[in-house]
C-alpha cells in the first residue's frame, strides 16, 4: 500500500495559495478571494481519479503573526533537536477559537501531522527579508519542503526570489495557476516526489494516472461531442406553408425556429463538456451560429397527417386490402380474393383524390396537409465545420482553461485553422464521411469512429498547447 | 472512498437487471436540465455533507418497469414455443413413426447453428449491433420516450441479447420436457428415411459419427438397429430396445447441441454485459461529470465569505508637515519616502524596544508609511496596539504609497480597506478622511 502524498500549500497572505490548490485540484468550488486573508480554516482538497486519491493538499490561512510566533519558537527550542517539538508546543498552546496565533496554528496543524511544504510567494513583487520568519519556521517544521514561484502579476521578480528560495527550499518551481496546462501540472507533482522518498511510488503512480485521466477525459468530452453533434446535424424542422404568409416569411421564421434548437443544443454540449471538466460557474462568450446557407431549407415537401405523399398511399391500400382480404374470408374465399383488390383499389384512390388538395381538409378550422417547408437535415459541408469547428474550439478552450481562472471564457468562433491540420488525409476523409452520414443516422461503430477521430483532435490541441507552452 | 466510486459499487452489486434500471436511471436524471439545483437540494435538505449518493438514486428508472418487469414474458413464450413445436414434431398417427432427422434438425442442428450465429454477435463488437440500435430507436421512438436507452446503447443491447438467450433456454429445455412427457404416454417409433443415402453402412457412421459426443455413454448402433428403423418400415418395430435407444440417442442430442450451447451462451451473456456495464460505469461521460460534481459539491460545504469593500480613489502624496511622525512599514531602504524608522523587516523584539524607546517623542499624528504592494498583516495591527498602548492620545493612521510594481492595483485596496475596518485604524490617505 502506497501513502497518499498530503501537502499544506503555505505562504504570506493573498499570494495565490487557493488558486494553486485549486488548478491543482481541478477544482473550481474552491474559494478565491482577492482580498487578503480571507481563508480563515485549512481545508483539505484532493486530485482523485476514478475513486483513487492521489495527493491531498491543504489550503491554508496565510501567516499573519510571523516574527512573533518565531520569537516564541526562539525561546523555547534552543538547537536543532529540540525546533520540532517547539512547533508542536507552539500548535498545542495556541490552539483555540480565540488564540493570537490562530492562522499560524491552521497552517502548521497539517505540517507537523506529516504533510510536505509548498511554501508559495508572488514572483511580481520584489523579495524582502519580511518573509525569512516564515520560511524560517517552515524549517524548523523539519518537513520536506519546495518553493512555488506564482507571477501573479508579472515574471518582474522571478529570478530574485528563486536566488532567496534556493537557501531555504531544496526544490524551486515557477507554477502560474492561471495558466498551467496539464504538461505543467505534471511537471509540478513530479517535483514532489523529489521531497520524499516514501512518495517517490505513489506519486509515479499519481503521475500515471493522471495522464490516464487526461485522455479519458478528453474521450469523454469527444462523446459529448459527437452525441451533441449528430443530434444537431441530424435535427428537422418543418413549418406548414401558408400563401398568406408567403415564402419568404415562412423561411425567415423556420430559420429562427431552427437556428433557436441548434443554439439550445450546442449550449446544452457546452454545459455538460464544462461539467465534465469541473467547471461549473464558468461563463462564456461567443458569437452566434450564423445559418447563412441556402441549401438548409426543403420547400417542396408534402405532407398529410405528417406523412408523404408515397407512404400515405402505401398505408391506405394497405388498410384496403386487409378489409377486402376480411370480407374475403368471411365469405369462404369464395370471392376469389376480388375484395381485396377491390379494397385495395378503392382505399388507394380515394386517398389520391383526397390528396390532391390538402389544404382543404381541416381538423377544428387547422388544415391537415399541404406543403410545408424544412430545414435540415444539414447538407452543407462546410456548416458541418462550423458545427465541429465550434464544439472542438470550445473544448480545447477548456483544456487550457485552469481552475483558478474564474475569468469569463471568450471563444474565438469559427477557428477551423489547424483543425484539420493534425489529422492524416485518411482521417480527414473518413471525419468528412462520418459528419455527412450523420445527417441520417450513424451506427454505433460509426459513432465510436467519430468519437475517436474527435478525441484525436482534442489530444493532437493539447500536445500543441504542451510544446508551445514549453517552447 | 470517492462517492461516485461508491455509486459504481452499489451499482454493480445489485442483481444486474436493477443494475442497469439504476445505471440508466443516472443518465435520466442527469439529462435533466436542473439536475445540479436538485441533487444539491436534497442534501440540503438533509443537512448531511458527507452524502449517501444512493439517496439520488432511491428508485430505479420508473419508465421502464414495463420493460424490465415484461421480461420474463419471454421465458413464458418460449417455453410455450418450444412446448408447441415438440408437440407438432412428434405428432403421431398410428404406424407412421417420428422422423428422427426432423426431431434432429428442429431441437439440436438448427437451435446449434443459431447459438452459432448468436455467439459471434455476442462475443464480437458490442457496438456494431446495428439491428439492436434500430429496435430500440424504434422502442424510443414508438414507446418509451426514454433517453437513457439509446444514451446508453451497448449496455442495453448486451441486456437484450442475454434476455433473448433465456428465451432460447426456456424454448429447449420446454421442448425436452415435452418430449420426456410424450414419450411417457406414448409408444414412439423412430424411424430415418432419406433419397440419397440409401446404404444403412453410411447411415450408420453418420450416426455415430453425428453422436460422437454421447456415443460413449449408450450402447452400440448395430447395422440391424439401422436397418430396422429405415422408413418406410418393413415391419412394425417390436424390439423395445431400439426405440429406447433412438430415443436417449434423440435426448442426449438435444442436450449437447440444443441446451448446453445456450446455457454457455446464457452465461456468457451476463459475463459480457457485466463487462460491459463495468466498462460504461467507468467510462462514460455523465458518470465523470456526476464524479466531478460531486467532488466540489463536498469541497464547497464549508465556504468562506467573500466581503465586498470598495474603495473610491486615494491621494498618493504623503503630506509634509512639521507635526507629524511617518513609521515605515516594511519600507526597503532605498526607498525615497522619508521615515523615522521602517518596522516589519527586523525581528519582533527589536521592533518592539524601538517604540519604546521612541514613543515619548512622537508627534500627535502619526502616519504608518505602508506600500501598497505589502500584504495588510495582523501584526502591523499588532504594531499600531502597541503605540497606542504607549501613547494613548496619538492619532495613529495608515498611509498607503504607491506600488512601484505592476499588480491588481483594485484588490490591494480592498484589502487593506477591510483590514482597516477590520482593526479600526483609518485610512489616511482616503479623500474623506
Amino acid at each position: 500500500m502506497t501513502t497518499v502524498p498530503r501537502f499544506a500549500v503555505v505562504g504570506h497572505p493573498n499570494k495565490g495559495k487557493s488558486s494553486i490548490v485549486a488548478t491543482l485540484t481541478h477544482q473550481d468550488s474552491i474559494d478565491i478571494s482577492r482580498l487578503s486573508g480571507t481563508t480563515k480554516e485549512a481545508q483539505t482538497f484532493s486530485f482523485q481519479v476514478d475513486g483513487e486519491t492521489v495527493y491531498e493538499l491543504v489550503d491554508t490561512p496565510g501567516f499573519q503573526r510571523p516574527r512573533q510566533a518565531l520569537q516564541w519558537l526562539l525561546e523555547r527550542g534552543a538547537d536543532a533537536s529540540q525546533r520540532q517539538q517547539a512547533v508542536r508546543e507552539f500548535i498545542q498552546q495556541h490552539q483555540g477559537n480565540a488564540a493570537r496565533y490562530l492562522d499560524e496554528v491552521e497552517l502548521l496543524g497539517p505540517i507537523i501531522k506529516g504533510a510536505g511544504i509548498i511554501y508559495v510567494v508572488d514572483g511580481s513583487l520584489p523579495y524582502s527579508p519580511e518573509y525569512e520568519a516564515e520560511m524560517e519556521i517552515l524549517r524548523w517544521t523539519g518537513q520536506p519542503r519546495m518553493a512555488l514561484i506564482n507571477p501573479i502579476a508579472s515574471e518582474q521578480f522571478v529570478d530574485e526570489w528563486r536566488q532567496a528560495l534556493g537557501q531555504f527550499f531544496s526544490v524551486v518551481r515557477v507554477f502560474n495557476p492561471m495558466t498551467a496546462n496539464h504538461e505543467k501540472q505534471l511537471t509540478t507533482l513530479s517535483a514532489f516526489a523529489e521531497l520524499k522518498d516514501e512518495w517517490r511510488p505513489a506519486i509515479t503512480i499519481g503521475l500515471e494516472l493522471m495522464r490516464m485521466h487526461f485522455a479519458k477525459q478528453r474521450l469523454q468530452a469527444a462523446q459529448i461531442i459527437t452525441s451533441q453533434l449528430t443530434e444537431m446535424i441530424g435535427h428537422q424542422s418543418a413549418l406548414p406553408l401558408d400563401e398568406r404568409v408567403g415564402l419568404e416569411l415562412t423561411k425567415k421564421l423556420l430559420r429562427e425556429n431552427y437556428q433557436r434548437h441548434l443554439a439550445a443544443s450546442e449550449q446544452k454540449m457546452r454545459k455538460q463538456l464544462a461539467e465534465l471538466f469541473a467547471h461549473h460557474s464558468l461563463t462564456w462568450q461567443s458569437q452566434d451560429l450564423l445559418l447563412d446557407y441556402p441549401e438548409l431549407f426543403d420547400q417542396g415537401h408534402w405532407y398529410f397527417f405528417g406523412l408523404t405523399k408515397q407512404r400515405l398511399l402505401t398505408l391506405a391500400a394497405s388498410v384496403g386490402f386487409v378489409t377486402g382480404a376480411a370480407i374475403d374470408a368471411s365469405v369462404g374465399a369464395a370471392s376469389f380474393m376480388s375484395g381485396a383488390v377491390a379494397g385495395t383499389l378503392l382505399s388507394g384512390a380515394a386517398t389520391l383524390f383526397a390528396s390532391q388538395n390538402p389544404e382543404r381538409i381541416k381538423v377544428r378550422g387547422l388544415p391537415v396537409g399541404g406543403k410545408q417547408v424544412t430545414a435540415g437535415p444539414i447538407k452543407n459541408l462546410q456548416l458541418l465545420y462550423v458545427l465541429l469547428g465550434r464544439a472542438v474550439h470550445y473544448s480545447s478552450c477548456l483544456l487550457r482553461q485552469t481552475h483558478a481562472n474564474r475569468n469569463e471564457l471568450m471563444l474565438q468562433d469559427n477557428q477551423m485553422d489547424g483543425l484539420l491540420t493534425n489529422l492524416e488525409k485518411g482521417k480527414q476523409v473518413r471525419l468528412t464521411l462520418l459528419l455527412q452520414k450523420s445527417r441520417k443516422e450513424l451506427s454505433e461503430n460509426q459513432r465510436h469512429e467519430l468519437t475517436d477521430l474527435i478525441a484525436g483532435m482534442l489530444t493532437a490541441i493539447d500536445a500543441t498547447e504542451n510544446v508551445a507552452s514549453s517552447g | 472512498m470517492n462517492s461516485v466510486a461508491t455509486l459504481r459499487q452499489y451499482i454493480l452489486q445489485q442483481p444486474l437487471h436493477r443494475a442497469i434500471q439504476f445505471r440508466l436511471s443516472v443518465t435520466a436524471q442527469m439529462a435533466r436540465d436542473d439536475w445540479q439545483q436538485t441533487f444539491k437540494s436534497q442534501f440540503r435538505q438533509e443537512k448531511q455533507w458527507n452524502l449517501d449518493p444512493l439517496a439520488w438514486l432511491k428508485t430505479p428508472l420508473a419508465a421502464l418497469d414495463p420493460l424490465f418487469h415484461g421480461s420474463w414474458l419471454l421465458v413464458l413464450a418460449g417455453s410455450f414455443l418450444g412446448a408447441a413445436t415438440m408437440s407438432v414434431a412428434l405428432a403421431y398417427r398410428g404406424n407412421a413413426p417420428v422422423n428422427l432427422w426432423l426431431l434432429l434438425g428442429l431441437f439440436a442442428i438448427l437451435p446449434l447453428l443459431l447459438s452459432l450465429v448468436a455467439a459471434v454477435s455476442v462475443l464480437g463488437n458490442a457496438n456494431s449491433s446495428n439491428l439492436a440500435a434500430k429496435c430500440f430507436r424504434l422502442l424510443h421512438h414508438r414507446l418509451l420516450k426514454e433517453n437513457s436507452l439509446l444514451s446508453n446503447l451497448p449496455v442495453v443491447t448486451g441486456w437484450a441479447k442475454w434476455q433473448l438467450m433465456y428465451f432460447s433456454v426456456a424454448f429447449q429445455i420446454s421442448a425436452m420436457v415435452t418430449f420426456i412427457l410424450v414419450a411417457l404416454v406414448w409408444n414412439l417409433t423412430f424411424a430415418w428415411s432419406s433419397t440419397l443415402i440409401t446404404d444403412p453402412v453410411t447411415m450408420q457412421q453418420l450416426f455415430n459419427g453425428f453422436g460422437a459426443l454421447w456415443m460413449v455413454l449408450l450402447p452400440d448402433l448395430t447395422i440391424e438397429a439401422v436397418k430396422a428403423s429405415r422408413y418406410p418400415l418393413t415391419q412394425p418395430i417390436s424390439n423395445s430396445e431400439i426405440a429406447w435407444f433412438w430415443w436417449q440417442y434423440a435426448m442426449f442430442a438435444m442436450l449437447c447441441f440444443g441446451l448446453l450451447p445456450r446455457l454457455i451462451l446464457l452465461v456468457g451473456c451476463r459475463w459480457r454485459l457485466k463487462y460491459l456495464l463495468e466498462r460504461d460505469l467507468k467510462e462514460a461521460s455523465d458518470l465523470a461529470r456526476l464524479d466531478v460534481f460531486w467532488q466540489g459539491l463536498k469541497n464547497n460545504a464549508n465556504p468562506a465569505v467573500e466581503d465586498e469593500v470598495a474603495v473610491s480613489a486615494l491621494d498618493w502624496k504623503l503630506p509634509e508637515k512639521q507635526n507629524q511622525t511617518v513609521i515605515g512599514w516594511q519600507i526597503p531602504g532605498d526607498s525615497k519616502v522619508n521615515v523615522q524608522a521602517s518596522l516589519g523587516f527586523a525581528d519582533w523584539q527589536s521592533d518592539i524596544a524601538w517604540l519604546n524607546q521612541n514613543a515619548a517623542g512622537f508627534s500627535r499624528d502619526i502616519f504608518i508609511a505602508v506600500s501598497l504592494q505589502q500584504t495588510p498583516l495582523a501584526e502591523l495591527a499588532d504594531i499600531i496596539e502597541h503605540i497606542r498602548g504607549l501613547q494613548p492620545n496619538l492619532r495613529v493612521r495608515i498611509w498607503l504609497l504607491k506600488p512601484a510594481v505592476k499588480m491588481d492595483v483594485e484588490s490591494a485596496l480592498q484589502s487593506w480597506a477591510l483590514f482597516a475596518e477590520q482593526h479600526q485604524i483609518p485610512l489616511a490617505n482616503r479623500k474623506n478622511e
